[in-house]
C-alpha cells in the first residue's frame, strides 16, 4: 500500500464482520487519501457494502477502528455523521415526504439554518434535474429519480467525505451523466469522494485511486494507473480476484433448440 | 450548491439547536401524516371519518366516566379502563408497527442526531395526532370519575400528562424493540407468540366487556371491578390514575408514591427505548442470512412425496413452506388456530359452550385462502409467467387450496374430540364437524375467487402481523367482513339441513359426510369460477399486489 504524505481522509483499521458463519470482512485495512476520486471495487460479496456500512457509522464492526478526518466513527458517531455524506445502497429514505421536503426535513434535522437550507435544497434540485418533480412523493420517484434525491440529501450539509454505495446502480445514462458532473465538481474542490462499483469502465473514468477487495480484504490499492499495471483496469481486476474457468460439459443442454 | 462555512455543522451539545431538531422532528410526523393522506382522496375521506368516530368514541367514553364521577366504583372502573388502555398501547405496535414512518429511526441513521434530541422529538412527535388525543380525552374521563375535590384535581394535573407520556413512550419502546426482534431470525417464532397474543386480547376484551355489561340485570354494575382494580392500581402508568383518588381520599402519601411509581416507569421506559434505537441504528438487517438447516430440509424431503406430482404438488409445497418461512403466513395460521382455541374455552367458562363452535375454526383457517396473490407480493410475476393454459390455472389455485386443507382439516379434526369432551356434547361431534368442514371448503371456495377478484398488497416491511399496504386497511377489512358474511349465507343450505335433522329428532351424524360433500363442492367450484378469470386479470393481480 501506498503510504500517503498528506494524512488520510479514512483511515481503516484490522476491521472485522461475522455475519452468523459467514466472514464478510475479514481484517480489512486501508488507509484513503484525502482529496482524490475513491474507487471500491469487487466482485458481488467482496464486503464492499459492509465495509462503507461499517466506515460511515452505520453498522457496528466486529472488531477495528476506522478513523474519519482523524476522529473515530465509532468513539463518536454523532461528529463523523455531521463531515460525511452517505448514499447508502437501498437507502430508506421517507416515502411520503416529496423530494423538496424530504431535503428540507434533512438540513433541519442536521442544525443547518432553515432559509440556508432552502437555499442549498432549491439549487441542488435544480442541479440534479429534479426541480420538476420536487413535489412528487418519494415513493413515486425512479430509481435513478432515488439516487439523486439521496445524493442531494448527502451533499446536503457539504461534507468534508462523500460515500456512496452503487450510486449507479440501475441508473439512466441521462441521471447518470448528472450525477457524475455533480460529483466531478464536488471533488475538483478538494473534498473526498469513496463509491463502490463493480463497473469498472465507470471507475477507470472517474477515479484517480483505487482500492480492489475480494473476500473481505484489500487484494490491491492505489493509484489507478499504478493498480492497473498497463492494461485495462477491467483486465487488472479479473487477475487479481481470479477467474474461474469454465468446467467442462456444463449447461450443454442450454440452446440447440432442445426441450 | 455553495462553499458553506464550517461552523454550521451540529458538533457539540446547543440547547437552540437540539430545540430546532427537535421542532424539525415533530414538523415531520405532521407532514408525514398530511401527505399520507394526500395520496388518494378515498384515504383521506377514510381517515377523516374513522378520526370522527375515533373522537366520538374517545368523547362518549369520557362523558361516561365524568357521569360515573361520585358513584361508588368509579375510581374502580377508571383504573380497569386506563388499564385497558395500556394494554392496547403496548401491544398496538405488534400489530401496526411502522404505519407511522417517523417512528422507524431507520430511516434516519445517516444523520448525526444524538439519542436524547431524537428521544425527545421522536416523543413529542408521538404526542401529536388522533391517537393521543383521543386518550387524552378518556384519561380526562377516568381522572373526573376518579376524583374528588382539589387535591385531586391538583394530582390529576399531574397525572394525566404522566400517563400520556408513558403510554407514548410505551408504544414507542415497544415498537422499536419489536423492530429489534424483527430483524432478526428469531422474528418468524415471534410470529406463532404475536398470532396466539392476538387472538388472546381480542377475546379478553370481549370477556371483560361481557362481565360488566350483564352485571346482574340492572344495567351497569361496577362492584365486580373492584377486585380487578386493587390490584392493577399499583401497576404505572394506573398507578397515576388511582393516584387521583388516593389525594381525593387524603391519603396524600399513597398519592405521591402512586406518582413516583408511574415516574420511574417512564424513565425506565425511555432507557429501554434508548438502548433499541441505539442498536437499531448500527446492527444490519440479518433477517436474510441463510439458515444452516439443510439435515431438517433433507429430512422433510420424504414427506413431500407424498404429494401428487405436477403443478398441483408443486404449489402446495410452495404453499406449505411459506406458511412456515414467512412470518406473515406463519402468524396468520396461528392466529387462526389460536382464535378457535380461545373462542372454544372460553365458551366452556361462560357457559355457552357447544362443540359447533369448531365451525368458526372452519372459517378462520378457510378464509386464508382470501388474498392468495397477496402473498406472493412482486414474485407472482414467476406464477403469472407460467399461467399459459386454463388448466394451469386450476391447478394452480387447487395446489394452493390442497396446502390450506393440508394443515385445516387435522387442525378441526384434533379440535373436536377436546371441545366435545370439555362441554360432554359428545353426540353433536359429528354434525358439528360437518359444518365445520361445509364452512371450511366454502371459505376456500370464495377465498379463492376473492383472491382473483380482488387481490391486495401486503406490505413490504417484514412485520408479520401487519396485513395491508398503508392505505389498504379499509379494503382489507371489508374484503374480511365481507367473506364471512359470504360463507354464512353460502352455508345456509347446511344450516337448514342440521336444523331439520335437530328438530325433527333424526339422527344428525349423516351431516358429517353432506358437510364435507358440500364443502368439498363448493371448494371446487370456487376453483373453478376463480380459474376462469385468473389467466385473464394476471398482469391486473401482479399490478395490485405489488406495493407501491
Amino acid at each position: 500500500m501506498e503510504a500517503t504524505t498528506p494524512p488520510p481522509a479514512v483511515s481503516i483499521r484490522d476491521l472485522w464482520k461475522r455475519f452468523g458463519a459467514q466472514t464478510a470482512v475479514a481484517g480489512l485495512s486501508l488507509d484513503l487519501p484525502a482529496g482524490s476520486f475513491i474507487g471500491l471495487v469487487g466482485p458481488n460479496g467482496a464486503g464492499k457494502t459492509t465495509t462503507l456500512s461499517m466506515v460511515t457509522g452505520l453498522l457496528r464492526p466486529d472488531r477495528g477502528t476506522v478513523l474519519v478526518h482523524g476522529a473515530d466513527v465509532w468513539q463518536d458517531p454523532v461528529a463523523v455523521k455531521a463531515r460525511i455524506g452517505i448514499l447508502p445502497e437501498g437507502l430508506r429514505m421517507f416515502e411520503r415526504l416529496s423530494g423538496r421536503e424530504l431535503l428540507r426535513f434533512n438540513g433541519r434535522l442536521r442544525g443547518l439554518p432553515g432559509p440556508e437550507t432552502d437555499r442549498r435544497a432549491e439549487e441542488l434540485l435544480a442541479v440534479l434535474d429534479l426541480t420538476g418533480s420536487a413535489d412528487k412523493l418519494v415513493a413515486d420517484y425512479s430509481t435513478g429519480m432515488r439516487k439523486k434525491i439521496g445524493l442531494a440529501a448527502a451533499l446536503l450539509h457539504n461534507p468534508d467525505v462523500l460515500f456512496l454505495d452503487e450510486p449507479f446502480e440501475g441508473v439512466d445514462p441521462v441521471s447518470a451523466q448528472t450525477i457524475r458532473g455533480v460529483l466531478t465538481r464536488y471533488a475538483a474542490s478538494g473534498s473526498t469522494v469513496v463509491f463502490s462499483s463493480h463497473v469498472m469502465e465507470l471507475v477507470e473514468s472517474l477515479c484517480d485511486w483505487v482500492a480492489v477487495v475480494n473476500a473481505g480484504q484489500v487484494v490491491a490499492a492505489g493509484p489507478t494507473e499504478q493498480v492497473r499495471g498497463g492494461t485495462s483496469l477491467h483486465q487488472a481486476f479479473l487477475g487479481l480476484v481470479g477467474v474461474r474457468e469454465d468446467d467442462g460439459n456444463a449447461l450443454d443442454w442450454l440452446g440447440g433448440g432442445q426441450r | 450548491m455553495s462553499a458553506a462555512p464550517a461552523d454550521d455543522r451540529a458538533t457539540a451539545p446547543d440547547p437552540a439547536a437540539d430545540r430546532a431538531v427537535v421542532r424539525a422532528l415533530v414538523a415531520l410526523k405532521l407532514r408525514l401524516l398530511r401527505n399520507g393522506l394526500r395520496r388518494s382522496r378515498g384515504l383521506a375521506v377514510g381517515y377523516v371519518l374513522g378520526l370522527l368516530i375515533g373522537l366520538l368514541f374517545g368523547l362518549s367514553g369520557a362523558l361516561g366516566l365524568v357521569v360515573l364521577h361520585g358513584r361508588a366504583g368509579a375510581a374502580d372502573a377508571a383504573a380497569v379502563l386506563v388499564t385497558g388502555l395500556t394494554v392496547c398501547w403496548a401491544a398496538m405496535p405488534l400489530f401496526f408497527f411502522s404505519s407511522d414512518e417517523s417512528a422507524d429511526p431507520t430511516r434516519l441513521t445517516v444523520l448525526p442526531l444524538r439519542e436524547s434530541v431524537l428521544l425527545r422529538g421522536t416523543l413529542l412527535g408521538g404526542l401529536v395526532g388522533p391517537g393521543p388525543l383521543i386518550n387524552l380525552l378518556l384519561l380526562v374521563g377516568a381522572a373526573v370519575a376518579a376524583g374528588r375535590g382539589a387535591a385531586s384535581a391538583a394530582v390529576a394535573v399531574l397525572a394525566v400528562p404522566l400517563v400520556l407520556l408513558t403510554l407514548v413512550a410505551l408504544i414507542r419502546s415497544v415498537g422499536a424493540a419489536n423492530a429489534r426482534m424483527l430483524s432478526s431470525r428469531r422474528g418468524k417464532d415471534f410470529a406463532i407468540f404475536g398470532g396466539l397474543l392476538f387472538a388472546v386480547l381480542a377475546q379478553a376484551g370481549n370477556l371483560g366487556l361481557q362481565s360488566t355489561l350483564n352485571g346482574s340485570g340492572r344495567g351497569i354494575d361496577l362492584s365486580v371491578l373492584h377486585p380487578y382494580a386493587s390490584v392493577v392500581r399499583w401497576i404505572p402508568p394506573v398507578a397515576a390514575i388511582d393516584a387521583v383518588r388516593s389525594a381525593g381520599e387524603g391519603a396524600y402519601a399513597v398519592a405521591a408514591g402512586q406518582l413516583l411509581l408511574t415516574a420511574g416507569v417512564l424513565v425506565l421506559l425511555l432507557r429501554w427505548w434508548l438502548r433499541s434505537l441505539r442498536e437499531l441504528m448500527v446492527s444490519g438487517d440479518s433477517s436474510t442470512l441463510l439458515e444452516s438447516s439443510s439435515t431438517a430440509s433433507a429430512r422433510a424431503e420424504g414427506l413431500w412425496r407424498l404429494l401428487p406430482a405436477g403443478r398441483v404438488g408443486t404449489v402446495a409445497q410452495r404453499h406449505l413452506r411459506y406458511a412456515w418461512r414467512e412470518p406473515r403466513a406463519k402468524a396468520a395460521v396461528f392466529t387462526g388456530i389460536g382464535m378457535t382455541a380461545v373462542f372454544a374455552v372460553l365458551s366452556v367458562v361462560q357457559g355457552w359452550g357447544s362443540v359447533y363452535v369448531i365451525a368458526i375454526g372452519g372459517m378462520m383457517l378457510g378464509l386464508q385462502s382470501g388474498n392468495l396473490f397477496g402473498m406472493d407480493g412482486s414474485g407472482f410475476w414467476m406464477v403469472a409467467a407460467t399461467l399459459g393454459t386454463r388448466r394451469d390455472a386450476r391447478d394452480e389455485l387447487r395446489g394452493r387450496v390442497l396446502a390450506i386443507t393440508l394443515y385445516a382439516v387435522p387442525v378441526l379434526l384434533l379440535f373436536g374430540p377436546p371441545v366435545a369432551a370439555l362441554t360432554g356434547d359428545w353426540a353433536d361431534l359429528a354434525p358439528a364437524l360437518g359444518l365445520a368442514l361445509a364452512v371450511l371448503g366454502t371459505a376456500l371456495g370464495l377465498g379463492c375467487v376473492l383472491s382473483v377478484l380482488a387481490p391486495y398488497a401486503l406490505p413490504a416491511d417484514g412485520n408479520p402481523m401487519r396485513n395491508a399496504a398503508p392505505g389498504q386497511n379499509g379494503a382489507v377489512m371489508l374484503n374480511a367482513f365481507g367473506s364471512m358474511v359470504g360463507v354464512a349465507v353460502l352455508c345456509l343450505p347446511v344450516g337448514a339441513l342440521l336444523g331439520f335433522l335437530l328438530l325433527g329428532h333424526h339422527p344428525s351424524w349423516p351431516l358429517l359426510p353432506a358437510g364435507a360433500l358440500y364443502g368439498a363442492g363448493l371448494a371446487l367450484l370456487g376453483i373453478r369460477l376463480a380459474a376462469g378469470r385468473l389467466l385473464g386479470r394476471a398482469p391486473e393481480i401482479l399490478a395490485k399486489v405489488i406495493e407501491r
